[in-house]
């Protein structure tokens, strides 16, 4: 069998390492479950540098090295497969993930010792590529998903259809991951039971949610990516507004974090899972009533919640967290939420101001946003709002709004900068500004991307760098005397100046519901006949 | 703590083990990742090693 190395890229290289990656661990969990021979390296974890990835490339003779990520570990990822490329040249070497998927031709060029790049979901691809390569089968032109190198060309297969039932994946393999290291950062300052957290874990209950976002990417896993032949006659991908939404059992759920309980003592689960009320949504409203019951039902309500007792004099049980919509949380499922040991929820608040909603793709209206924050606090959960300043429509009026609302519901916040990661619809709006910005540089782009509360590209039609940086401070500082004289100042210069963002329309993103082939569909979703 | 840098389901040719590794990680550095982070106000580092100035003006 396949002798295969993955290694986990650094991510937040200021933060201690707080999250497993769960696609890694599941693919070395699915390597192993197809007889592979399987070692972890976790550089994000371990952070020991260049010389430790070097030894970890000697210490055995690999037959393929795989890494991948998000698009801000893009700056590891380069630098660690330079090392193994010198350090192992034997080795064949995948890429998958976010950073990969939002764009495989540019990845390729980029990071020349990619052998084989895998976009979107990797569940069926993975273990279809080990067993290639260790039949020693290096023609890749008939496996779906994949991005394979032909002389100097990079060339991109048809897309894979997403797996239908996800309760047929096995756990991940924690144990690959140092959990010391993971367990020792399980503490996050989302409520106070997370805060107090020994043993958090990350799980995924669910994949996909049904909004659209304009800022946001689905990472072409949840039927959200097909691939096209763009107008140079060469196959790239498309990202659109089409969905496979599914989610695991409650049943599965439960009984993993019962494992997890059993076997490393967790007492939080952070779900990552995009959106737990599309979920509720799309399942007719029963899944989360399930989950909650069964969570309930199998002893793992934490006994402050059965007991009605301050969580402080908690023992035992497992809290957890989630994401939520303002639009699709109401009070019925938040209350069960509560009780079955729901500790905080994360609202993609994003701004008050109506009419950037209006524009954002999120279905939510100002009343909605401020209602669900009463509503999610009234339950008991805490809601964990997120605010962002800078999208194109951003004008002093906008900012104003969102402090004003932000005083009066008690949001402390330093906002993320509204930002085009790559895959989102307002990378590939603002791509060429992006690039300009960048003096014809992406890859200077790229190499940038972190956290979104630094300030990378703009998408702002109306302020510059140097205001945007200003407006973070007066948000964070809830200031509206600053705000006030900012605008005095600026009188009608916004009249004058010269945008630096102009939206175009992409080839990669289509603002439409065109869903992505699933498991057990028939032909009639052929990517391939898409009409522009 | 777990004392093999890579985990897996068989044993590598080269284990790497954790103790050989623990290079001294020096004061400087840690002190530089935290006071980075800490920036503000009277909270300012200075570069050691990148002092480019070479006296003239
Ligand atoms: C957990 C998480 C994090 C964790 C880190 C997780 C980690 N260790 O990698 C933390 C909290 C640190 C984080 C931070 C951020 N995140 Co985040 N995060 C997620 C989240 C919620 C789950 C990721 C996950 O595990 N998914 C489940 C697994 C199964 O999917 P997966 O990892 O993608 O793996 C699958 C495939 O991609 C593929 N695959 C992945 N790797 C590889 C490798 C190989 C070799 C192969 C073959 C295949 C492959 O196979 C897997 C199975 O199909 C996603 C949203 C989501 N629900 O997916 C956002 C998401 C990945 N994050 C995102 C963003 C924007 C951020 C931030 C920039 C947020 C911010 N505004 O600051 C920061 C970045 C911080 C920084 N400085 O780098 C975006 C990604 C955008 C992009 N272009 O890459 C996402 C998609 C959210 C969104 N919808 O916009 N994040």
């Amino acid at each position: 069998m396949a002798k295969i190395l993955i290694i986990n890229p650094v991510i937040r290289e200021d933060d201690e390492p707080k999250h497993i990656p769960y696609g890694l661990a599941l693919l070395a969990s699915i390597a192993m479950g197809q007889g592979h021979l399987v070692q972890v390296y976790d550089e994000n974890a371990w952070r020991k540098g260049d010389e430790v990835i070097a030894k970890v490339c000697q210490a055995d003779c690999w037959d393929a090295i795989a890494t991948g990520g998000l698009t801000t570990t893009y700056r590891s990822i380069k630098k660690i497969l330079n090392i193994c490329k010198a350090n192992a040249p034997e080795a064949f070497v995948i890429a998958g993930g976010g950073f990969f998927t939002s764009m495989p031709h540019e990845m390729m060029r980029w990071i020349p010792e990619i052998d084989l790049g895998v976009i979107g979901e990797a569940f069926v691809t993975w273990p279809e590529v080990l067993g290639k390569i260790d039949s020693k089968d290096f023609d890749f032109s008939r496996t779906l998903g994949v991005c394979y190198r032909e002389g100097n060309e990079t060339v991109l297969t048809g897309v894979r259809p997403n797996i239908k039932d996800l309760d047929r994946l096995p756990y991940p393999a924690w144990d690959l991951f140092p959990l010391d290291i993971y367990f020792r950062n399980s503490a996050l300052s989302l409520s106070e039971v997370a805060f107090r957290s020994k043993r958090r874990m990350d799980i995924m209950g669910s994949l996909g949610c049904g909004m659209v976002c304009k800022f946001c990417w689905h990472l072409g896993t949840t039927g959200d990516m097909i691939v096209d032949e763009n107008d140079e006659g060469k196959k790239d991908v498309r990202f659109t507004y089409g969905r496979n939404i599914r989610y695991f059992s409650p049943r599965y759920i439960v009984e993993m974090v019962k494992t997890l309980v059993r076997k490393y003592g967790v007492d939080f689960v952070y779900f990552i899972d995009e959106n737990f009320m599309t979920m509720d949504m799309a399942s007719g409203r029963t899944w989360l009533k399930e989950l909650c019951e069964c969570w309930i039902k199998e002893g793992l309500q934490p006994m402050s919640r059965r007991q009605g007792l301050p969580d402080e004099e908690n023992e035992g049980g497992v809290f957890w967290s989630g994401t939520s919509h303002a639009g699709l949380a109401y009070r019925d499922i938040l209350d069960l939420m509560y009780r079955a040991g729901c500790a905080s929820l994360v609202y993609g608040t994003e701004s008050f101001d109506p009419e950037i909603l209006k524009n954002l793709g999120k279905g939510v209206n100002q009343r909605q946003n401020i209602d669900a924050l009463k509503t999610c606090m009234d339950s008991g959960i805490v809601p964990i709002p997120n605010i962002m300043i800078g999208f194109p429509e951003e004008t002093f009026k906008s900012i104003r709004t969102t402090i004003e609302w932000m005083i009066k519901l008690g949001i402390h916040s330093k906002p993320h900068f509204a930002t085009p990661y790559p895959g989102s619809e307002w990378y590939y709006t603002y791509k060429d500004s992006i690039i300009e910005q960048y003096n014809g540089d992406l890859e200077a782009f790229i190499k940038e991307l972190g956290d979104a509360m630094k300030l990378t590209a703009v998408i702002s039609h109306n302020f510059s760098p140097l205001q945007l940086l200003g407006l973070q401070q007066i948000v964070m500082q809830r200031d509206l005397r600053l705000l006030d004289l900012a605008e005095k100042h600026w009188g009608e210069a916004g009249t004058l100046t010269k945008t630096i963002a102009e939206p175009r329309n992409s080839f990669n993103i289509i603002k439409r519901k065109i869903q992505a082939p699933i498991e057990g569909q028939k032909e009639r979703n052929n990517p391939n006949h898409v009409n522009r | 703590m777990e004392d093999n840098l890579l985990k897996g389901n068989f044993e590598v040719k080269k284990p790497i083990k954790l103790g050989d590794q623990e290079k001294e990680k020096s004061v400087g550095e840690e002190l530089k990742k935290r006071a980075l982070g800490t920036l503000g106000g009277s909270m300012v580092y200075m570069e050691r090693k990148h002092f480019t100035w070479d006296g003239d003006e």
